[in-house]
């Protein structure tokens, strides 16, 4: 440890130079804090590439530091209805972006399904799904879960019927040869088109189902079996 | 007075010596080269990308020049006893640290000088001259932050990486202030406020270096008087703050 003087070793007028120039400081940054950034602050997003190279060789730190710049923006204290203001073009720009600096990370399907797609806007929300529809395209037995998540968005928020049965009718196509698809994503084609009371089509398939031996489950089995003959009385229902 | 003078000359005159010019050549050729060769690759605003790529790139390396000139020659004198020698003089503790700082900021002016006349090649003379007087202000403030380090820390590395860390972090702080204050988790309890408060408090004690020389002021014109001014104004307050702290360690300590 160094020896020092005692602070009485120092001249008055550094002493009170210190302590005027210290207050004066942190009294400009008070005054200067700035704000959280509003919705037109947000930038198109910059392409993939250019990404790539500000990423300095650490990808995936990039992608969620990206991340957290992203979700800052109209987000503020008094902000009632935080993000729907955004420019939704633009921040799927982004979301696709940092998606594709690192393709394993799951926040960008998180926040894109979770936040931006719960906005009270149906035209937004429709543009946030279809992003996620498109994303899960691209890995489907990764992505499997935020498709269904979509599909269960469709349904409820917007009473989209055909919009649910299209991400739903693609998880059962694309994802079901993924080992880790659990069975209740790819029969959410069937309850759908129940909804929807295309009770041909769900019965065909819940049939298929159950004839394919992949329920190994017998209480799940049971289950399915018994919603078969629900259907199958009501479909008897109907054509008479 | 005189004194204080006497110092500064020869630091410029040490400056002049141990090859600063030649780095400074290095700089300015590399530059050059940089600037032809995205010349060739630009497709259009060719003068707005060369401005804003070669501003920044000179930015940088400036900044690092002038700490790392700093930090050695200060670390040399040290190691030389010169410190002890100067002191044993009929000069004060104030004066010799006014006196390097002055020499380390005139360094810091003809450095930036040089790199605003290369710069005319690219962009008006108004928004050069306003960059030129924000990066003079901005490499006199580097110069006191290395010199307060390294009278602390007293050696090259830990100077040098505190120098580069206090730059580095006053020029994201109010990136990261700004998306401190959006967690998704609605209300928010003392506990998930502490980091943004944390972020606040050190953003107090440092620079405003993310207003000060703007690359874009060379591509889009200069800023306003008063914006320029205010700039100016806090750099200008935070060069007190720190000269006045490595006033403040160079008195305390026992020689």
């Amino acid at each position: 440890m160094r020896s020092e003087r005692p602070v009485g070793q120092v001249p008055m007028w550094v002493v009170a130079l210190l302590a005027g120039s210290l207050a004066m400081q942190v009294l400009l940054r008070v005054e200067s804090r700035p704000a959280a950034p509003s919705a037109e602050d947000l930038p198109a997003a910059p392409r993939p590439a250019l990404l790539r190279v500000a990423a300095l060789g650490e990808p995936a730190a990039l992608a969620r530091l990206g991340m957290l710049y992203l979700q800052a923006f109209d987000y503020h204290g008094g902000n009632s209805l935080p993000y729907s203001k955004l420019d939704y073009i633009r921040l799927i720009g982004w979301l696709s972006a940092l998606q594709g600096l690192d393709e394993k990370s799951e926040y960008p399907l998180f926040i894109a399904s979770r936040v931006y797609a719960e906005v009270p806007d149906p035209v937004r929300q429709r543009q946030m799904l279809e992003f996620i529809y498109a994303s899960f395209l691209v890995d489907p037995g990764r992505r499997w879960k935020w498709a269904a998540h979509a599909a269960l968005l469709a349904k409820h928020r917007l009473k989209d019927l055909p919009l649910a049965l299209k991400y739903a009718r693609a998880i059962d196509r694309f994802a079901a040869s993924a080992p880790n698809v659990p069975m209740w994503a790819r029969q959410m084609e069937i309850f759908i088109l129940e909804d929807m009371n295309e009770l041909d089509a769900a019965r065909i398939l819940l049939g298929g189902l159950l004839e394919s031996g992949q329920i190994d489950d017998p209480g799940e089995r049971l289950f399915l079996q018994n919603r078969l003959k629900e259907m199958e009385s009501r479909v008897k229902k109907s054509a008479r | 007075m005189r004194p204080v003078l006497i110092l500064g000359r020869f630091v410029i005159l040490e400056a002049r010596r141990t090859g600063l010019p030649t780095l400074f050549a290095c700089i300015a050729v590399t530059g050059f080269g940089l600037a032809g060769f995205l010349s060739q690759l630009a497709l259009t605003e060719s003068s707005a990308l060369q401005a804003s790529v070669l501003g920044a790139f000179f930015r940088l390396s400036s900044v690092f020049l002038i700490s790392a000139f700093v930090i050695s020659s200060m670390v040399r004198e040290s190691n030389d006893k010169g410190l002890e020698l100067l002191l044993s003089l009929p000069i004060s503790r104030a004066q010799y640290f006014l006196g390097k700082l002055a020499g380390f900021i005139v360094c810091g002016a003809a450095m930036a000088g040089g790199l605003a006349l290369l710069l005319l090649f690219w962009s008006p003379p108004l928004p050069v001259a306003a960059w030129f007087v924000s990066l003079s202000m901005e490499l006199a403030l580097m110069a006191s932050v290395s010199l307060f380090f390294v009278l602390t820390l007293t050696q090259v590395v830990p100077a040098l990486a505190a120098s580069t860390c206090l730059y580095f972090l006053a020029r994201i702080v109010a990136s990261v202030q700004a998306i401190s204050s959006g967690p998704l988790s609605g209300e928010e309890s003392f506990l998930q406020r502490l980091p943004a408060w944390g972020i606040d408090a050190v953003a107090f004690l440092l620079p405003p270096l993310e207003r000060a020389t703007q690359t874009s002021w060379l591509t889009y014109g200069g800023p306003s008087p008063g914006e320029l001014l205010g700039v100016l104004g806090s750099l200008a307050i935070y060069g007190a703050l720190v000269s006045a702290a490595g006033l403040f360690d160079l008195y305390r300590r026992n020689l």
